[in-house]
């Protein structure tokens, strides 16, 4: 990670981040258009130094992200985003660029924020005994509470388990395949479908795959709701994330209130790691 | 004898400088004319396959030869190592035959390249070619006649003094 990240950081940037920051245990780089540079490490934000950020650097960063070919990531762009090697995911925010109507690319940029992946060895019973059990399973926590890495944890170890686990990810975020390379292993019983739109893939993988187990980051929206509830009507397993404070806000959303009818757990983070409890919505706690 | 002998070694120098002249023009007009088919092949790589720009050039420079690959060699190192900037994108397309405004035109096109959406890529590269063309045009035009002028000319001379010597 170290050496993608001396790569697509400007080298006086990654030299500061290097002497002052715990490379193993950070999570996120923040870079604002003439501002100071802020750094997350196990989920604590802290500034890097007086360095105000200049267009050069996002220059940098993002012929180093999309290899000095920015027409090729307008979609990706669109959406607010781009792929880097190893799961890294670069958040872009600035002016948008409207096309008939509808958001083309972005230009201008004036935020963006590395987030760096890890794949930690998660050593908590309640999971270990969800997996054994598994059934379809919902993680819903803040953001940057580590559902992605819990994510990508249970794929693995689902996938150790010999189960066929399609992985839809439109991102490039939990397997970290860029060009057709995978960065982060998921186990060896599991199919990705990387930068596919989930509500195509949905219905196009699920078909040409015969998955026993669905895995997909952040559901949103009602379309994607009903994809997943088809899933679970075929009988294919699905886990997923949500973004969500707690159980009962996801409860008293009229849209997202409808998962809970099909899923049997669902698992609360409180904290950055900090599995708070895995509710059995059949009314076991574990 | 050693009148004609000058003569000779004269001639031949005439001969030579006539030639140099001439090769002037001519590595100009096929360094932009190759420039012109690398356009072509970037702008089906980007427009048709969404083509990463490493992997365009690299495809043109393969098994290709010529001052225009040399520097396209070049440029491709400078965009593997990660940020282009300026100063080193001029280093790269430094070649001796080429006219001021011919540099200028290639510094501008590879500086900004790849660092716009689709469209505006594409925009530019239209325009970039359009500039290209009319000085592909003009480079034809003086390798015609200034470079094959030059040649004639320098072998003409050449002859003329070793008929005044001898």
């Amino acid at each position: 990670m170290e050496r993608l990240l001396s790569k697509l950081l400007p080298i006086s940037i990654f030299n500061d981040l290097f002497s002052s920051a715990d490379m193993s245990m950070l999570t996120e780089v923040r870079l604002r258009l003439g501002k100071p540079i802020y750094i997350a490490t196990s989920g604590r934000y802290k500034k890097l130094g007086e360095y105000a950020v200049q267009k050069e650097d996002f220059d940098h960063i993002l012929g180093v992200a999309t290899r000095s070919s920015l027409y090729a990531y307008n979609s990706s762009l669109a959406q607010g985003y781009i792929s880097y090697d190893g799961g890294i995911r670069i958040g872009i925010s600035g002016e948008g660029v409207l096309k008939n109507g509808e958001l083309s690319t972005l230009k201008n940029i004036t935020s963006i924020c590395i987030r760096i992946p890890r794949f930690i060895e998660i050593d908590n019973a309640k999971i270990k005994n969800l997996i054994k059990n598994f059934d379809n399973t919902l993680i819903i926590s803040k953001p940057g509470y580590g559902k992605t890495t819990l994510l990508r944890y249970m794929i693995k170890s689902l996938s150790d388990k010999e189960y066929n686990t399609l992985v839809l990810d439109e991102r490039g975020e939990l397997s970290g395949i860029v060009e057709g390379e995978q960065t982060l292993d998921l186990g060896d019983c599991t199919d990705v479908a990387v930068g596919i739109p989930k509500l195509v893939a949905y219905a196009s993988q699920v078909r040409s795959m015969r998955p026993d187990v669905i895995a997909t980051d952040e559901i949103f929206g009602e379309k994607e709701i009903d994809c997943v509830l088809d899933c679970i009507r075929c009988g294919v397993k699905v886990i997923a994330t949500l973004h969500a404070d707690e159980l009962a806000k996801v409860k008293s959303s009229r849209i997202y209130s409808t998962l809970l009818k099909d899923f049997r757990y669902v698992v609360s983070i409180i904290g950055i790691g900090n599995i708070d409890r895995v509710i059995d919505l059949r009314d076991k706690y574990a | 004898m050693l009148k004609l002998t000058i003569g000779g070694i004269l001639c031949f120098i005439c001969a030579y400088l006539g030639i140099v002249g001439k090769q002037y023009y001519d590595r100009r007009y096929r360094y932009l004319r190759d420039y012109n088919d690398f356009l072509l092949m970037l702008s089906d790589g980007i427009s048709y396959s969404k083509d990463r720009l490493p992997y365009i050039c690299k495809k043109y420079v393969e098994g290709g030869k010529g001052a225009f690959c040399n520097n396209l060699k070049e440029y491709i190192e400078l965009i593997d190592g990660g940020s282009v900037r300026e100063e080193d994108v001029k280093k790269c397309f430094e070649y001796k035959c080429l006219k001021k405004s011919d540099k200028i035109m290639l510094r501008d096109f590879f500086v900004e390249l790849g660092k716009f959406d689709y469209d505006t890529q594409l925009s530019k590269l239209e325009s970039n070619r359009a500039q290209l063309s009319k000085a592909l045009q003009q480079a034809e035009k003086d390798n015609k006649t200034t470079g094959q002028m030059l040649a004639k000319l320098g072998f003409v001379l050449g002859i003329a003094i070793m008929i005044i010597l001898a």
